[in-house]
């Protein structure tokens, strides 16, 4: 074997060598980017999963997607705004720590109210609560659904107040209105602070009827178009029409007594007896 | 969003096993094993068969690669822990890798794949989910990437009536099949997966000649016209129908209601016409389809009318658990019947919307 021949297998060998070395310095190469890629893919299902706690599940798909973005929708909904009844003389009052779990306990409480009915607690806003109807799928129930629920909150604060009052703590009255229309839902807000909301004149004209609870010291009314899209079967009271601040004219609103007897047997297994009643 | 699959909550079974020997050895020489849903919709003639004949389904245009996916992709959406183990286990057999079944769950990197096939998956989960259910915008993306109006229509039924079988599942709670998920996941799959994979795949049969189809909803099927679903949507139908285990006013109300909660004007017209030769009066079917609630009803059909409202979007805990207390209060066959017609007219609505 001559030095030339010597000289060009050693240079194939250590070609060889190093052509091994850099395929597999590229498979591991690949092997690590194949791992990042799959924590990745993980990473970004746990973030859609937790998302979708905030959101609607499509408008978490827009966002997640190519574009980043999602459009905003108009949507028949039917909103209900519910709120604690002198809230803010009662912290006043309360030691800070107890008037979290206080809280924590009644949101839990009206919350599964709300869902049982098909709702969505869209806001908590203070001691305040903003459910929607009909916002993430056609509801064609959905004013029933509300009306429901609100009858099941008052059912289940009654319920709360029994375990309030068994601890010698503060019982809780509340206000609940009940509006529907159309509203724009999407996600609003800034690069600080966005999140899935809904904004219309709806809005402002529940939370509105809800402050009307406390003129005509009932805990419960509805509105006209509610009125009109509810099945018989619930005792309702006409109030006098009455302004609201916004409106030039004013409101016919509905005390909402209760189920009646045929209708409460009718619905009896999805949910738990109503007895009318002023909280 | 859909879940994957170690995230679903799912219920101890809510409809027992029925012993049927007959029916088994029935469904043991058309299949050649026993599934345990078969057992447990035993007592119900036309939802047995209509599982039968849903466990082989005969299709013309859609291929058993893409019918697999259809199939695991729809049982994700309707969130059933049975049917997505089991999809996804016959995915492992037909040699389809984790990553992959890992991209067409998450909906992402789907770039490998064809147009058709990444047309069909969209397709596929938008009727599936059905929130809102797809449109004629929808129907007529699958026709330009070159599917066929008759192909598009048998897609329609597969996902259709795979929501039907999802929904009888979910419903009962039948046990995941976790033997055979761990079989393909293992390395006996890999070993003998090969030849299984011939045996699970769906093969292409061709057109068929049917007989003119008249009856209930009989346009959906007359839209299937030349498939082999045609007549298995009929005979569904008429079955469902024919059946005298609930009336036949709260089943034409059941699919009323279902057609009312998904929009469709098509089903809800043909509702009307049904309701018009039971002698129920335009009023009487609006307001009870406006309340769910039904006077001339007796209360365990009312019960019914009630939960089938909660059958169209769900979560599967949720359902499961007023499936059970449902059962509790109108006895085992009737809550089987109502499962079955329930789905049924899931599965129809969304079917409905070749009618687009």
């Amino acid at each position: 074997m001559t030095s030339a021949s010597v000289v060009l297998a050693t240079l194939a060998v250590l070609a060889i060598a190093g052509l091994g070395m850099i395929v597999l310095s590229m498979k591991r190469r690949q092997r690590l980017l194949e791992r990042l890629l799959d924590r990745t893919n993980e990473k970004l299902e746990q973030l859609q999963t937790r998302f979708s706690w905030f959101a609607p599940a499509d408008i978490v798909e827009h966002l997640t997607g190519p574009t980043g973005s999602s459009r905003p929708y108009r949507r028949q909904v039917t909103i209900l705004f519910a709120d604690i009844r002198g809230f803010t003389s009662l912290c006043d009052r309360m030691h800070p720590e107890a008037i979290v779990p206080l809280l924590n306990g009644y949101f839990e409480h009206m919350s599964s109210a709300i869902t049982t009915n098909h709702g969505r607690v869209t806001e908590l806003v203070g001691d305040g609560i903003l459910a929607l109807y009909g916002a993430l799928e056609t509801n064609p129930w959905q004013a029933q659904d509300a009306v429901l629920s609100a009858l099941d909150m008052r059912e289940s604060l009654r319920q709360y107040n029994a375990q309030l009052r068994a601890r010698g703590g503060t019982e809780l009255r509340i206000g609940i209105g009940i509006h529907c229309g159309e509203v724009v839902a999407g996600v609003m807000g800034n690069r600080e602070l966005s999140k899935f909301s809904v904004v219309g004149d709806a809005i402002n004209v529940a939370s509105r009827v809800e402050g009307l609870t406390r003129v005509f010291e009932v805990d419960l009314l509805i509105t006209d178009p509610v009125r009109a899209a509810l099945a018989d079967g619930f005792t309702l009271h006409p109030m006098a029409p009455a302004p609201i601040k916004g409106k030039q004219d004013s409101i016919q609103t509905y005390a909402v007594e209760g189920l009646i007897q045929e209708a409460k047997a009718d619905v009896g297994m999805r949910r738990p007896s109503h007895r009318p009643g002023n909280l | 969003m859909t879940p994957a699959l170690s995230e679903i909550q799912w219920e101890d079974p809510i409809v027992p096993i029925y012993v049927d020997k007959h029916w088994e050895q029935e469904v043991k020489q058309k299949t050649g094993s026993v599934m345990d849903v078969m057992r447990r919709v035993s007592p119900s003639p036309w939802l047995r068969q209509l599982c039968l004949e849903g466990s082989a389904p005969r299709m013309v245009h859609i291929t058993g690669q893409l019918a697999a996916m259809m199939g695991m992709v729809t049982a994700q959406e309707n969130a059933c822990r049975y049917c997505y183990g089991a999809t996804r286990a016959t995915m492992r057999i037909l040699g389809y890798s984790e990553k992959r079944i890992g991209a067409i769950e998450r909906d992402v990197q789907l770039a490998d794949f064809n147009e058709r096939e990444r047309a069909m998956l969209h397709f596929t989960r938008n009727l599936a989910r059905s929130n809102p259910r797809p449109d004629r915008q929808g129907l007529e993306q699958l026709l330009s990437v070159g599917y066929s109006q008759q192909a598009v229509a048998e897609a329609a039924y597969f996902v259709a009536f795979n929501c039907l079988f999802n929904r009888v599942s979910t419903f009962m709670a039948v046990p995941p099949a976790y033997g055979y998920e761990r079989f393909a996941n293992g390395i006996l799959g890999r070993l003998f997966g090969s030849l299984l994979a011939r045996k699970l795949l769906i093969k292409p049969v061709s057109a068929v000649d049917e007989k003119p189809i008249f009856g209930r909803f009989s346009t959906i099927a007359r839209g299937l016209a030349g498939l082999p679903a045609a007549s298995v949507v009929h005979r569904a139908l008429e079955g469902a129908f024919a059946s005298s285990v609930l009336s036949m006013r709260l089943k034409v109300l059941m699919f009323g209601v279902v057609a009312r909660s998904l929009q469709c004007a098509y089903c809800e017209s043909e509702c009307r016409d049904l309701v018009r030769r039971l002698d129920i009066s335009p009023q009487e079917f609006d307001l009870a389809l406006g309340s769910l609630r039904d006077a001339q009803l007796e209360p365990h059909e009312q019960e019914i009318l009630s939960w089938t409202r909660n059958t169209v979007h769900y979560q599967t805990q949720q359902i499961q658990v007023s499936t059970r207390a449902l059962g509790a209060i109108i006895g085992g066959e009737r809550l089987i019947e109502a499962i079955g017609v329930a789905s049924l007219a899931n599965a129809v609505v969304r079917l409905a919307v070749i009618m687009e």
